[in-house]
């Protein structure tokens, strides 16, 4: 996993599963980068081969954050895999998906 | 049948989140190999992990080393593909039509999705493990037309359907299969119980019978004794088989398979491929791939524990073979209870018979015959509160004089045959010191010498009184040796009841104590009781609001003595008196002897 940051957005990269085995892991360790000037947390999903529902408990802890200092998540081009369990789940309604 | 000529997987691993990711990557791999897409495999491996992240997340309280391992199989059919996920734990609820939680829920999305990626899921739940069912349709890649479409689905409707029948069916099948061998054999064992002489021999062909259902070469079943810390063996599959008794501590982390189990109070299933017995197991004399080990629990208690294996099987014992095993050590251990018992019940028959021999001995060594002169009758009794007494008495008659008799009581402290015992050797002792007869101080202490080692050896006394009663005289020579008073007064109301307790201490307390001798007169019309404490201490049934003491025994003597009535007429009174306020159980022998003349 690996973390980009600037003043307003910090960008985290590498992410190949989030699942129940790593979804903890990744919580404590994302939240630990998140600084209070943040406005944007961007999360590359192109490479997630795996998303299971303790992955999005990640995902929506995440969220909450950053709705606490105002700001938002993006998940950043999601595998079809990815896209298909945010839409089932509806969370594409909460979290937004970004394409670059 | 078909089914085996097509493709299937099966894997297993550890009840433990970090472990599955590779085993569901494997099942993935298979997929893929199969020709499934990726988006197909995709939803299949979001599934599939789901299923299994529940059976971890319910596997319950117990330690990682005691959860039992997870399984996945994998089969694949030319409409469809159905995984189970096998598991061990407690299991939980399978929600009909699960929903999503709020959208800031963290959790709760798991079954939903199984639902949303799968054509068909169910979860059953068992006893001892429940199966995960996912089910996806395949893709048709075949371009079909309209009227051929409404056929193909109604052929494949009815092949699903077959199908799923098909499996139920099997699945019955197997079910009745290992309950029909269950029933068969208990039956079969079950007509050999009337005529059951030999407990061990049952056992080993029960046991050998259990091994053949549940394809197993080795077993070894252990017994508890010794306060329920140690088993012992009691049947094994191979006399080559060395196993010591086991022993454990409660409290301490447990190792090795049978005390895990047995502390646990759960079955352990172990693939010793996947996870390896520790270090000096005695279960590793099986060499066996799969062991299965059964804490045998009846009511509260623990009676044992069976553990079987199996080192030919790739596969672990199903969930039938599991319930045979226990259906087969339950009512084995439930056997060894009923033998142990009917043993117990003989023993004590035994000992029922010896003792009503001891009490008819002992009723035999009590006086017959009582001495009568024209004016003078006397009574006796001992109520007993067990089969055999400590309480004793006797009546002596001189050789020579009719006039002149010994009148013995004695209670030996205890009850039953250790008390009896004793009350045997002092009727022996008094009866053979007859140059004493006269002098029962003297007499008193010859016993207490006599009987000083062994009473002293055992930190037993012997409280008693003699009485020496000369008709002619009308005198009474009386010693004590920490025995209740001698109550004696006249049919004259007058008269007020003496009692007499000379200085003596019991016999058996001290090597050479004093005895003090009284020598009274015996006033006219006279009536004389001696007693044990039994009659006076133990009674448990008020009457008026009072149990019967010392007090209410003499208003009943200052009561009786005014009737013109022999020894015979006081007994049956007072033996009423004793009826009125004795409960169900005696609690301690009750023996009196009484003196009355009748002018």
């Amino acid at each position: 996993m690996e973390f980009e940051s600037s003043n307003e957005k910090i960008n985290i990269r590498g992410i190949t599963e989030l699942t129940a085995a790593n979804a903890g892991s990744v919580k404590d360790e994302v939240r630990s980068r998140i600084r209070p000037e943040h406005e944007v947390l961007d999360i590359d999903m192109s490479e997630v081969r795996i998303l299971d529902s303790s992955g999005l408990g990640t995902l929506i802890s995440l969220h909450k954050v950053m709705c606490q200092q105002n700001g938002l998540v993006r998940i950043l081009n999601p595998t079809p895999i990815v896209e298909q369990v945010l839409e089932l789940t509806r969370l594409h309604r909460l979290l937004e998906i970004t394409r670059q | 049948m078909i089914k085996d000529a097509l493709p299937s997987f099966y894997v297993q691993f550890k009840c433990d989140v970090d472990a599955s990711r590779t085993p569901v990557r494997r099942v993935i791999a298979f997929l893929e190999k199969c020709g499934f897409d990726l988006n197909e495999c995709s939803a299949w491996e979001v599934a599939i992990q789901e299923g299994v992240n529940n059976a971890i997340l319910h596997s319950g309280a117990a330690e990682e080393s005691n959860r039992q391992p997870i399984a996945i199989e994998v089969m694949i059919r030319p409409e469809y593909v159905e995984v189970l996920v096998h598991d061990h734990t407690q299991g939980f609820s399978w929600p009909i039509s699960p929903s999503l939680p709020e959208p800031n829920s963290e959790n709760g999305r798991g079954v939903y999705m199984i639902q949303q990626l799968m054509d068909d899921s169910d979860y059953l739940r068992g006893t001892h493990s429940n199966r995960l069912l996912l089910r996806k349709n395949r893709k048709l890649t075949q371009a079909l037309s309209t009227k051929d479409e409404k056929w193909k689905d109604q052929i494949r409707k009815f092949e699903k359907q077959l199908d799923e029948a098909d499996s139920a069916l099997l699945y019955m099948q197997e079910e009745l299969s290992s309950c029909f061998e269950s029933l068969s054999a208990i039956f079969k064992f079950g007509t050999e119980l009337g005529k059951l002489d030999d407990i061990q021999d049952f056992a080993d062909r029960l046991l050998h019978q259990l091994a053949s259902i549940m394809e197993a070469d080795c077993y070894v079943f252990r017994t508890c004794e010794e306060h329920r810390r140690t088993l012992r063996t009691y049947a094994k599959s191979s006399n080559a088989f060395i196993i010591e008794p086991l022993k454990w501590i409660p409290g301490e982390q447990q190792t090795h398979l049978e005390p895990m189990a047995i502390v646990n109070r759960k079955d352990i299933l172990r693939d010793t491929k996947l996870d390896p017995l520790s270090p000096g197991d005695p279960l590793t004399i099986f060499n066996a791939r799969f062991i299965q080990v059964h804490p045998i629990i009846i009511g509260e208690e623990l009676i044992g524990v069976l553990s079987v294996g199996t080192s030919q099987s790739e596969e672990p014992f199903t969930s039938a073979q599991t319930n045979v095993m226990h259906t087969f050590a339950d009512f084995l251990a439930l056997q060894l209870i009923n033998v142990s018992r009917q043993e117990e019940r003989i023993e004590y028959g035994k000992i029922s018979k010896e003792l009503e021999i001891a009490r008819n001995i002992q009723n035999s060594l009590l006086p017959s015959e009582w001495p009568e002169t024209e004016r003078f009758t006397l009574a006796g009794e001992c109520i007993t509160s067990r089969n055999v007494s400590g309480d004793f008495f006797d009546v002596i008659h001189h050789e020579t004089d009719p006039n002149k008799v010994l009148l013995v009581i004695a209670d030996v402290m205890g009850k039953g045959v250790p008390a009896s015992i004793f009350a045997s050797i002092f009727r022996s002792l008094v009866r053979a010191s007859t140059e004493s007869f006269t002098q029962p101080a003297v007499l008193m202490q010859r016993i207490n010498k006599a009987m000083f080692h062994d009473l002293s050896g055992v930190d037993m006394f012997i409280t008693a009184q003699l009485a020496f009663c000369d008709f002619e005289e009308r005198i009474m020579r009386i010693s004590n040796a920490g025995h209740c008073p001698l109550l004696l007064t006249s049919r004259e109301s007058s008269q007020k009841i003496s009692s007499f307790s000379p200085e003596g201490l019991p016999l058996g307390v001290v090597r050479n104590p004093e005895f003090e001798e009284e020598e009274i007169s015996m006033p006219l019309d006279c009536r004389m009781l001696m007693y044990t404490d039994g009659i006076v201490e133990t009674t448990t049934r008020m009457v008026g609001n009072e149990l019967l003491g010392q007090k209410r025994l003499l208003r009943w003597f200052e009561d009786a003595r005014k009737v013109d009535q022999n020894a015979d007429g006081f007994k049956v009174s007072l033996k009423n008196l004793l009826k009125a306020y004795n409960g169900d159980q005696l609690k301690d022998d009750q023996t009196f002897i009484l003196l009355v003349e009748n002018v």
